[in-house]
């Protein structure tokens, strides 16, 4: 299978990186990638979700909230008793593999709607869900006693009001609102989605390779981790989207959400919540060993075995 | 690197392979996982092999 042509932006990004060139784009025209991504894909969704059963949407949303909740506790024991990480790294590194990327998702979207593959609405409703639950499971583990901590309230305003929550939420309740005035403002958001997320993957490329001195400082096993935690996380997305009864589509989609880890939302939330846990071993595993990984290998393998179902 | 984490390293490294060559005739595109598996298989025993005959000493080495 070809690679799609955003991801070539990603690897054209990093090799500029790895040659030492200056390009790089702009801060702020990288935070405006990502709120017009997280908008792009909230305001589909919403438009989708309106016309979606309520009750289906609501049962399978339970599920998802605790499919998050679980991932880190399986990555945790991994990072802790395997890696010897000290618990409240384990315990933070494995919050970002419970939660999810929203570029990761991007990618695959864009693969899928280059092949006319369909896939449920709630899809993006998924995406918001799955970013809150595992930062919790990830702060339980390293401070069981946090309801008592007095920093509590700052916290939980980092969790659920973060930008990437704010803005899919925000996104999805416009677009379930607006209906068919969605259609005014869709040439922006829709016919822009793939440029933008190919500028977008060009200044991650260039971020992940800017981490590959961190990958050699924190050892083999961080690598293997951020191979094999994906996988799993995949492969419970895929029994999970059996269950749930998801469409093909639907099926690659959640696969890739279980597969993907934070390096935004999460990243911000233990900043605040554990501020000792070492943030550049979380965001190499993530950004500079998962997100390529996912994009480069993982992605194609996913669309291949969901696609399955239906030739 | 400590004996749990290269069992591990070499656990996946051989699980990417098995896996990539029993079902790449279906499925083409797990021919770059076959490919990962390899390298973590060759970058853990180059470890493995430095750490055994590089010259630091021993509470380096276990490391």
């Amino acid at each position: 299978m070809q690679l799609d042509i955003v991801v070539g932006f990603f690897i054209f990004g990093a090799i500029a990186q790895l040659l030492r060139s200056d390009l790089r784009l702009p801060e702020t025209l990288y935070k405006s990638c990502t709120i017009f991504l997280l908008l792009a894909i909230g305001l589909k969704g919403g438009y989708a979700l309106a016309q979606s059963e309520w009750q289906e949407v609501i049962g399978k949303s339970a599920l998802i909230i605790i499919f998050g909740a679980l991932l880190p506790l399986l990555a945790y024991p991994l990072l802790r008793f395997i890696g010897g990480l000290p618990k409240v790294d384990a315990a933070a590194t494995a919050a970002h593999y419970g939660s999810v990327s929203v570029a990761t998702y991007a990618v695959a979207v864009a693969l899928a709607e280059s092949i006319n593959l369909e896939y449920e609405p709630y899809l993006p409703l998924f995406v918001a869900l799955l970013e809150v639950p595992a930062i919790f499971t990830g702060i339980l583990l390293a401070k069981p006693n946090f309801w008592g901590d007095k920093n509590r309230s700052e916290i939980l305003h980092e969790i659920f009001l973060n930008q990437g929550v704010v803005l899919l939420i925000g996104g999805i309740i416009l677009g379930a609102w607006a209906g068919d005035r969605i259609d005014r403002v869709m040439p922006f958001f829709g016919e822009l989605f793939h440029g933008i997320l190919a500028l977008f993957l060009l200044e991650m490329g260039r971020q992940a390779a800017t981490r590959i001195d961190a990958i050699k400082r924190y050892g083999l096993f961080l690598t293997t981790f951020g191979v094999f935690m994906p996988l799993v996380g995949a492969g419970l997305a895929w029994a999970l989207a059996q269950f749930i009864n998801l469409s093909a589509g639907g099926t690659f989609l959640l696969m890739v959400l279980g597969s993907s880890a934070s390096y935004i939302a999460v990243p911000a939330a233990m900043k605040s919540a554990l501020p000792d846990a070492d943030a550049g071993l979380s965001i190499t595993a993530s950004l500079a060993i998962t997100f390529p990984f996912n994009v480069l290998v993982a992605i194609p393998v996913y669309l291949a075995l969901a696609m399955r179902d239906i030739i | 690197m400590n004996m749990r984490q290269i069992i591990f390293s070499l656990a996946v490294g051989l699980g990417l392979i098995s896996i990539s060559m029993q079902f790449s005739s279906i499925i083409p595109a797990l021919n770059s996982m076959l490919w990962l598996g390899v390298a973590l298989l060759i970058a853990t025993t180059l470890k493995i092999t430095w750490q055994q005959f590089s010259p630091a000493p021993a509470h380096v080495k276990a490391r």
